[in-house]
């Protein structure tokens, strides 16, 4: 029982960081263009899961089909965002971007929770108690569901960065922006296409997630956390990082849950973020 | 260009000083405001603060730990030991510069980029928060009570809302001091040196990683005698509402939207946001809470638009601008 115990929590572990390493996914490649990094993501996922909710209240509809509705939703908004403020911003010094993203976190956090309230909501899905096994282990089907898309949308990210031309321009604009001006990239219509893309990973990643994670209006600075701390520990801009540290939370997380009693879990993957970044202050995989 | 004796700003500040000091009177019972006035005062004593520490781009998402600490500490010594926290209040201070110094060094000796420095203090702040919820000596979740039912000055027992005012404005003005001396001192020239160009900083003689470290823990010793008195002041402190992230987050958009490498920017926004949250709480519908941090989040965003290095940068540029084209203009004048 022991040994199928921490199997599962490692298991667990795995699922839950695949679906970071998506999130973190989406913000590695914004930065890679940008170099500024979105921390306004948890509290978009947020914002698309309330919007799920409601669609659900409305249509009665599935979970998984209504994340598909709330998607384009999302991606309004985050147009919304980027030629309201981002678009001009963009060349700004980290910092005042930072709060630009800190200042969207708290207007779509407590629009949230004047609409909808504070409390902790959970989305309904045919699917949501039923159980697969999975080798001698046994896997809820939301969490298996949400790690297999997340591996899939990672690895067809990867194939068309590394093998596409347009992954090709990405990777220029990544290594040095101002060459790949001159050399006829259209460097802001390509940042405007990774933000995008990058909202698009957040909302299959809150599509994917919502069925099996209570929400609140708050839980979006955790989700954010979680991802930044993937970011910085992957090394900002590496793709294997990020995937591996990703990975590497969620198992640690998932192994110090199963040892710890539930508060002090949530220290053990800090101290090895902190570790890392003592170590290897330019992340796991990041040059300097 | 004739030296003035008499400044417009020392009049401006000595105005502000008097202002600041006669108001207790204009709000003679009414204790909800008098509440309100030494509420926004703590908040503008800490974006001060925290601006300190951002001189170097040391962004710590962590000063309510040394906030807490400065809580704890002083709440702890006095309710166990019995010792007056007109004292604790230094032991507070020590363990906030330790703890900066600490999570100082790490950031700049090992050279993180001012990103991962951040994202380290905001996981380091959630485990501040932990440590604090699970430990039988700062009393979980449930926090600490001074329970007190008469003024004891050597305790720091102070009945009356007036003293705990007039005890936050020599604070507050005794910060505004110390922060314009820094920024005035040949170690602010170094401060700014290091946010402009790091690696030319360090290659001009500045050892950088010294002065980060000791922006943070002079910015930490600061902050830590806020975390004292609001533990006074409210008898009562718990995690929720010393240690939470959502107040690094506030203190950080206060301070960098009011600008940075100035005096009065800081404070000035948390004196222009802080009231508000107030205000809606006192005249709007319960359901409506909220609102004001979404219009703190708008104007934000409309700050941040506008003037790219916070406002009183936005105001000094303007001024200097001005004061070059009227130079100009007279020039021009004669020559012509």
């Amino acid at each position: 029982m022991e040994i199928s115990g921490i199997s599962q929590a490692i298991i667990q572990g795995l699922a839950f960081g695949g679906v970071f390493a998506l999130i973190s996914g989406g913000m590695t490649l914004f930065h890679n263009v940008t170099n500024h990094v979105n921390v306004a993501v948890g509290s978009l996922m947020i914002l698309d899961m309330y919007i799920m909710l409601i669609l659900q209240q409305a249509l009665g509809l599935d979970a998984y089909i209504v994340a598909l509705i709330a998607l384009p939703i999302l991606v309004l908004f985050a147009l919304f965002m980027w030629y309201v403020t981002l678009k001009r911003c963009l060349h700004y010094d980290h910092l005042m971007l930072f709060q630009l993203f800190v200042a969207w976190i708290l207007v779509i956090e407590f629009f949230c929770v004047i609409i909808w309230g504070s409390d902790f909501r959970v989305m309904k899905s045919f699917i949501a108690l039923s159980k697969v096994p999975v080798g001698p282990l046994v896997m809820r089907t939301t969490q298996l569901i949400a790690f297999l898309v997340s591996l899939g949308v990672i690895g067809a990210l990867y194939w068309m960065i590394m093998k596409t031309e347009f992954g090709c321009t990405i990777r220029a604009t990544a290594y040095l922006p101002d060459i790949a001006r001159l050399m006829g990239i259209n460097v802001d219509r390509l940042q405007l296409i990774i933000f995008v893309l990058s909202i698009v990973m957040v909302g299959v990643a809150a599509g994917v997630l919502a069925p099996y994670f209570t929400f609140s209006p708050y839980s979006g600075l955790t989700l954010a956390l979680f991802s930044l701390i993937i970011l910085v520990m992957g090394g900002f801009g590496s793709w294997e990082g990020t995937l591996v540290a990703s990975l590497v939370i969620g198992l640690v997380y998932g192994i110090s849950s199963f040892y710890i009693p539930n508060a002090m879990a949530i220290l053990v993957p800090y101290f090895l973020f902190y570790l890392v970044l003592v170590f290897r202050p330019q992340g796991l995989f990041g040059v300097r | 260009m004739k030296q003035r004796l008499l400044k417009p700003s020392y009049g401006i500040a000595a105005g502000l000083i008097v202002i600041f000091a006669l108001l207790p009177l204009g709000l003679e019972g009414q204790p909800y405001w008098l509440h309100v006035a030494i509420y926004t005062m703590w908040w503008m004593y800490m974006s001060q603060c925290w601006a300190i520490s951002a001189q170097t781009r040391m962004y710590s998402f962590v000063h309510t730990a040394f906030l807490g600490a400065g809580a704890y500490t002083s709440t702890i010594l006095f309710l166990n030991f019995g010792i007056t926290p007109w004292l604790g209040m230094f032991g507070g201070v020590l363990v906030a510069m330790i703890l900066a110094g600490i999570l100082g060094w790490s950031g700049a000796r090992f050279r993180m980029s001012p990103l991962s420095f951040v994202v380290l203090c905001l996981a380091m702040s959630f485990v501040f928060v932990v440590f604090a919820e699970s430990m039988t000596i700062t009393g979980h979740e449930e926090g600490l009570r001074i329970v007190f039912f008469k003024t004891d000055a050597a305790n720091w027992h102070f009945l009356s809302k007036e003293t705990h005012y007039y005890i936050m404005l020599i604070m507050l003005i005794g910060l505004m001091i110390v922060s314009q001396f820094i920024l005035r001192s040949k170690m602010g020239l170094y401060f700014k040196a290091i946010f402009e160009n790091e690696r030319a900083a360090a290659a001009a003689g500045v050892n950088v990683v010294r002065y980060k470290v000791m922006a943070l823990v002079i910015s930490a010793a600061l902050i830590a005698p806020a975390g004292t008195f609001w533990a006074q002041y409210a008898k009562f402190i718990n995690p929720e509402g010393l240690l939470s992230v959502n107040m690094n987050i506030l203190m950080v958009l206060y301070s960098t939207l009011g600008g940075l490498h100035t005096l009065w920017g800081p404070p000035l926004m948390a004196l222009l946001f802080t009231p508000l949250g107030e205000v809606v709480r006192a005249y709007l519908p319960s359901r409506l809470y909220g609102l004001e941090m979404i219009i703190v989040g708008v104007v934000a965003l409309f700050c941040i638009l506008y003037m790219r290095w916070g406002v009183a940068n936005w105001f000094n540029d303007w001024k200097r601008e001005r004061h070059e084209a009227k130079m100009i203009a007279d020039s021009s004048g004669p020559e012509t």
